[in-house]
């Protein structure tokens, strides 16, 4: 599964969920809901706007985890 | 015109069905007295006309409901699903009330009546179509409601 690590380079750039959200263009509500992994899918605008904000690539916002090693643990 | 919306003729709709619900129910207590003036008694076949007006009723119950998700304009909610597949369960029930009602007819009131034999299986026909298209609305609805979910958790 796609884990979505946005509050980790938020925290680096001491940056908070309203201005990020605003800089990029989207609701705080929308925010919120990529942050907590809710979200199903993401546009490449928006993450092309994040990694520009945040001064990143896709690869620090988003990490893969194996399912089946995570119901291990 | 608008369909959704405060002014959309959803909203018409909905108010016409209250109309014809509010009605439904005043036939269905004054049917013995409406079969009096004619001349006729409540007797078996008619009296099929109460478990079937009840659960019209039921319907447009549920109906009314559906349209008040067209005023708040959010007419793809789990709510609808649910509406239109009980609704679709409800008139299958119909259908099958009016196969009985056809085979009392047939079998036991041994009736010649052509013109009453011929309506109602055109009824049972009827409802068993409504009650499958119904049923394929709530699934079509089902995946239209899968569709704007994942749009609305698109970023």
């Amino acid at each position: 599964m796609i884990i979505v690590n946005l509050d980790v380079m938020m925290s680096k750039r001491k940056i908070s969920s309203y201005e990020l959200a605003k800089k990029v263009g989207i609701t705080p509500a929308n925010l919120s809901i990529l942050k907590t992994n809710k979200g199903k899918a993401i546009r490449f605008s928006t993450l092309n706007e994040i990694c520009k904000v945040l001064d990143c690539t896709p690869g620090d916002i988003l990490e893969y985890r194996d399912e089946d090693d995570e119901n291990k643990e | 015109m608008e369909i959704t919306g405060e002014n959309g003729i959803g909203n018409i709709l909905k108010v016409f069905l209250q109309f014809c619900f509010i009605i439904g129910i005043v036939i269905l207590v004054s049917l013995p007295f409406i079969l009096k003036i004619f001349g006729l008694n409540l007797n078996a076949s008619m009296f099929f006309i109460y478990p079937n007006g009840i659960l019209l009723l039921i319907i447009m119950y549920r109906f009314i409901e559906l349209f008040d998700s067209l005023k708040n304009n959010n007419p793809f909610c789990e709510e609808n699903i649910k509406i239109l597949k009980s609704a679709g369960i409800t008139t299958f029930i119909n259908c099958l009330f009016w196969l009985i009602d056809f085979l009392y007819e047939i079998f036991f009131a041994k009736s010649n009546d052509v013109v009453l034999n011929l309506m109602l299986i055109f009824m049972v026909i009827l409802f068993f179509g409504v009650s499958v298209a119904l049923y394929i609305l709530s699934e079509l609805f089902r995946k239209a409601y899968e569709y704007k979910k994942e749009n609305d958790l698109t970023i």
